[in-house]
């Protein structure tokens, strides 16, 4: 695999060259760059390309889910990793719905990082335990308020809790024992049928109905 | 007979010096002006009935002048009657403006110390947060598998420092000022709240509402928010509930809140009892807001607060994040 080139979007000069020392120092990076908030960070994608970009959310001028929304409308195949200090539902929905690939706490052990980045580079998702079992808690005393979940058949329930768990179209073909193409057929469908946009959106629709446990 | 008289007389002078001289106290009031006028042409009547004592021949025209006098006087205390409303309604406003001014300052404290909360919150959670989360980071990635003995339990016991630090900056900068109360207005904050609580397991809380997308100016969402953590707060610490049920509703630029829980519940007249529990707190909050705020004990057992105010809604959209 090719070294990575990861960009740090975040307001916090210490935390940013925190962090680029760590990210340096991995086998697997070769240059880290810093942008201070939203609009520094949409100027320079411009010109440079990322890999992979750590987005905080809380900063000046451009916040991190306005800054995600457009850089993906410029460059939908970027990958965005939330790397925020707020872990409540309703930043993680705003940021899922602008298109993260991932979403991380900046108190995380290093090595969740590190587990993090790779799993998104690779074309997955990533969401931290502690934000997914927030959620599951939160819409488990919630009333239900949202309609019913539509009906999926058992090959798509499969599917669904395999890409909840981060899998990639190749490595649940694999375990399922079918074709890639079948699986990619599998979550259009999943996708349409639950009307979200991502596989993202697509975790949190199957938490929020309570269809999988984490 | 005479005697009688002019001691009345002296009496009748005495009151009116007395009223004349308040005139200036009621800022010349009209009402006052007749009352005062009326006493003293009540004394110069006594002094009319006086002069037929020693002059028997003017006798007559005395009666008829004691006559007008007397209608005088009557309409005089009419009119003095009359406008005495106006003094009670001056009254009223002077009342009714002391209230506002009193109420105005009650609110210029709380704002003053909300703002001051969140800047502290905020300094907290964005400055030292990252921070702390950055040595965090470090330190894990540390390798460890290169450090034994001594320097391992010396980086484990930092680790666990930090994960403390990072839990009670959390919790401080949360209770001095909820961001999420800032971004994402009162029911996501009750709601956060509300998780919160229920991470003891002890009480289970059923929440409804209808203000998920709607937010309030920031003095009532804060004011609301602080009483509604004192409602749980209370009901956790005294009333041995199981079960509390909170409601929100919004209609017509009309908040009504409903409180229940099944705890054993307190007499809301018996304030001595009630020093603790942050009643006097939540009423002035109330009253900053305007609003009514009630305490009802409910059978068989348990309490039920309600609360109403007026509203005006800032906004639909969620969020500044």
């Amino acid at each position: 695999m090719e070294k990575l080139n990861i960009l740090i979007v975040d307001d916090h000069k210490l935390f940013r060259e925190g962090l680029k020392i760590l990210l340096k120092n991995l086998e697997d990076v070769n240059e880290v760059w810093e942008a201070p908030d939203g609009e520094v960070f949409l100027n320079m994608i411009k010109t440079c390309h990322p890999d992979l970009i750590l987005m905080d959310i809380e900063m000046p001028r451009i916040n991190g889910i306005e800054a995600t929304i457009k850089a993906l409308e410029m460059f939908p195949d970027l990958k965005i990793l939330a790397l925020s200090m707020y872990g409540d539902e309703e930043y993680f929905q705003k940021m899922v719905d602008a298109g993260v690939c991932g979403f991380l706490l900046k108190n995380s052990e290093f090595s969740e990082v590190r587990k993090a980045i790779t799993t998104v580079v690779q074309g997955n998702n990533y969401f931290t335990e502690e934000i997914l079992y927030r959620l599951v808690n939160r819409f488990k005393t919630k009333p239900s308020q949202t309609e019913p979940p539509v009906t999926l058949s058992d090959r798509e329930l499969e599917v669904l809790l395999l890409i909840c768990k981060g899998l990639s179209n190749q490595e649940i073909a694999d375990q399922l024992f079918i074709s890639k193409r079948t699986v990619d057929h599998h979550r259009a469908s999943l996708l349409t049928k639950t009307n979200t946009r991502n596989a993202a959106s697509l975790v949190i629709y199957a938490i929020k109905h309570k269809m999988i446990e984490v | 007979m005479k005697a009688a008289l002019i001691i009345s007389i002296v009496f009748q002078l005495i009151a009116a010096f007395i009223a004349i001289g308040l005139t200036r106290h009621t800022k010349f009031n009209i009402s006052w002006i007749f009352i005062s006028i009326a006493f003293l042409l009540i004394a110069v009547r006594g002094i009319l009935a006086l002069i037929p004592f020693y002059y028997k021949e003017l006798q007559s025209e005395i009666y008829l002048i004691y006559r007008l006098l007397e209608i005088l006087i009557a309409i005089l205390l009419l009119a003095g009657v009359v406008f005495i409303k106006q003094l009670f309604k001056s009254l009223k406003r002077i009342d009714d403006i002391r209230r506002e001014s009193e109420n105005r300052v009650l609110q210029a404290i709380m704002h003053t110390e909300e703002k001051e909360r969140r800047q502290l919150a905020k300094d907290l959670h964005d400055g030292i947060g990252p921070l702390l989360s950055n040595i965090k980071m470090s330190i894990t990635a540390l390798d460890m598998s290169q450090i034994n003995g001594f320097n391992k339990t010396v980086i484990d016991n930092i680790s666990s420092l930090i994960n403390e630090s990072i839990t009670s900056l959390k919790y401080t900068s949360n209770n001095l000022s909820p961001h999420i109360l800032e971004s994402f207005g009162l029911a996501s904050a009750v709601n956060s709240f509300i998780e919160n609580i229920s991470r003891l397991g002890r009480i289970d809380i059923t929440f409804s509402s209808n203000i998920e997308n709607v937010r309030f100016e920031s003095q009532i969402e804060t004011n609301l928010y602080r009483i509604i953590c004192e409602l749980f707060q209370n009901t956790v610490k005294h009333a041995a509930a199981a079960n509390v049920s909170l409601l929100i509703h919004n209609h017509e630029n009309r908040l009504v809140i409903q409180y229940f829980d099944d705890g054993v519940g307190f007499e809301p007249e018996d304030n001595e009892k009630l020093g603790g529990m942050g009643l006097s707190n939540m009423h002035s909050r109330i009253k900053a807001l305007n609003g009514i705020i009630e305490f009802k004990r409910i059978m068989p057992k348990g309490m039920m607060t309600s609360i109403t105010i007026k509203t005006k809604t800032k906004t639909t959209v969620h969020g500044k994040a």
